[in-house]
């Protein structure tokens, strides 16, 4: 890559450490403007693919959410990312979770907890142990899964 | 807007991505642009049109021929690797050898940015012209060709400007009304959303928008 272009990379970097993996369940804090308000709301779920990296890494996180498929794509070093907190990490054996938009029962989507982590925690990460293994909590029926990748995730109220 | 619209030459160095203030994200084009030496005043006396011939990055002087030394030795430069003209009524107002950089574009919201497109080789009517071509399929024995190009016995002839299969790419397009996401003096650079004509090395040619109102430029009392 050109120098320059380079090092207009290196200047978007606002967080050095990532501090997930392929696999692990994230909780991403984003800021949402409305007016001249602003809010926070959460997008928890698995993260399924990482690309790219330095300034333009971006992460696609994968929900279900209310029964429908949800997934989004974040760049790493966005501004509207307040910040990433790792719920629990997983045991996996791809470098692309798609696999997971073809499952919808709960058994099929659980990834095994990793007990290595291998990575540093994001500070202030919770070491959550009390969570289930399932990948989140919202019941799941028996329907299929819909994919709304590129529009935003159904308005979900923020989880506490 | 009058013939005194300023032009720089550039180059373009990459893409990215662009974060604005409230976080969205884009596409951006960074140039490298200028600094441009005034190598000579064209005058309507002497060259029946005015304007200001530019010079743009180094070049080797081995490597360039004894009459263009001279040009530029006649300027007080060396010897540079590109040479273009912008259109000015009055070039009295700059004098030869003075610099011009990016830093006249730092108020400039739109800019137009021209460039050589990359080429494409000998294509077709369907991606040379957009001609929608035949169906490949149930029997169809007409697929890609041109089909007619004109009547028969009257005219007698194909009329100038049919459009036909042949070389695509390779000529100088301009993107009009390019914003400008950031302007960085000090390393020559100006950031444009979106994309510009031309590989990266290329030479671009970049001017504030001829379209936009000095209201939409950001002018105030216009």
């Amino acid at each position: 890559m050109n120098s320059v272009v380079q090092a207009f990379e290196n200047s978007k970097i606002i967080r050095a450490e990532v501090p997930f993996r392929i696999g692990d369940t994230v909780k991403v804090s984003l800021r949402i403007k409305e007016g001249e308000k602003e809010r926070i709301q959460i997008f928890e779920g698995v993260v399924i693919a990482i690309k790219g990296k330095g300034g333009s890494m971006r992460f696609t996180v994968r929900k279900i959410s209310y029964g429908v498929g949800a997934e989004k794509s974040f760049f790493y070093q966005s501004p509207m990312i307040k910040d990433i907190k790792v719920i629990r990490s997983g045991k996996i054996r791809r470098a692309k979770l798609f696999y997971l938009r073809e499952k919808t029962s709960k058994k099929d989507i659980r990834i095994e907890e990793s007990k290595k982590t291998g990575f540093k925690s994001a500070p202030g990460a919770p070491s959550n142990t009390s969570e289930s293994s399932e990948v989140i909590s919202t019941p799941i029926p028996e329907t299929p899964t819909v994919d709304a990748t590129s529009a935003p995730a159904p308005s979900d109220p923020p989880k506490a | 807007m009058s013939m005194d619209t300023l032009m720089l030459l550039g180059k373009k160095v990459g893409q990215s991505t662009f974060f604005e203030d409230s976080g969205r994200a884009m596409h951006v084009t960074i140039l490298q642009v200028g600094p441009c030496v005034v190598i000579q005043k064209k005058t309507n006396e002497i060259d029946g049109y005015s304007a200001l011939q530019l010079g743009l990055d180094e070049r080797k002087e081995k490597r360039t021929s004894k009459p263009l030394q001279g040009h530029f030795k006649k300027a007080g430069a060396t010897p540079k690797q590109f040479l273009g003209e912008m259109l000015i009524t009055n070039p009295d107002q700059y004098q030869v050898g003075q610099l011009l950089t990016v830093e006249n574009f730092k108020d400039v919201i739109f800019v137009d940015v021209a460039g050589i497109s990359k080429g494409k080789g000998f294509q077709g009517v369907v991606r040379r012209h957009g001609f929608r071509g035949g169906r490949n399929s149930h029997g169809s024995m007409f697929h890609r060709a041109p089909g007619g190009i004109g009547a028969s016995s009257d005219p007698s002839r194909v009329f100038p400007g049919t459009r036909m299969p042949g070389r695509m790419g390779n000529q100088k397009t301009t993107i009009l009304n390019c914003r400008v996401l950031k302007v960085d003096i000090d390393n020559h650079l100006l950031f444009v959303k979106g994309p510009v004509p031309g590989a990266n090395q290329g030479l671009v040619w970049i001017r504030p928008s001829i379209k936009k109102t000095p209201k939409e430029q950001g002018v105030k009392n216009a």
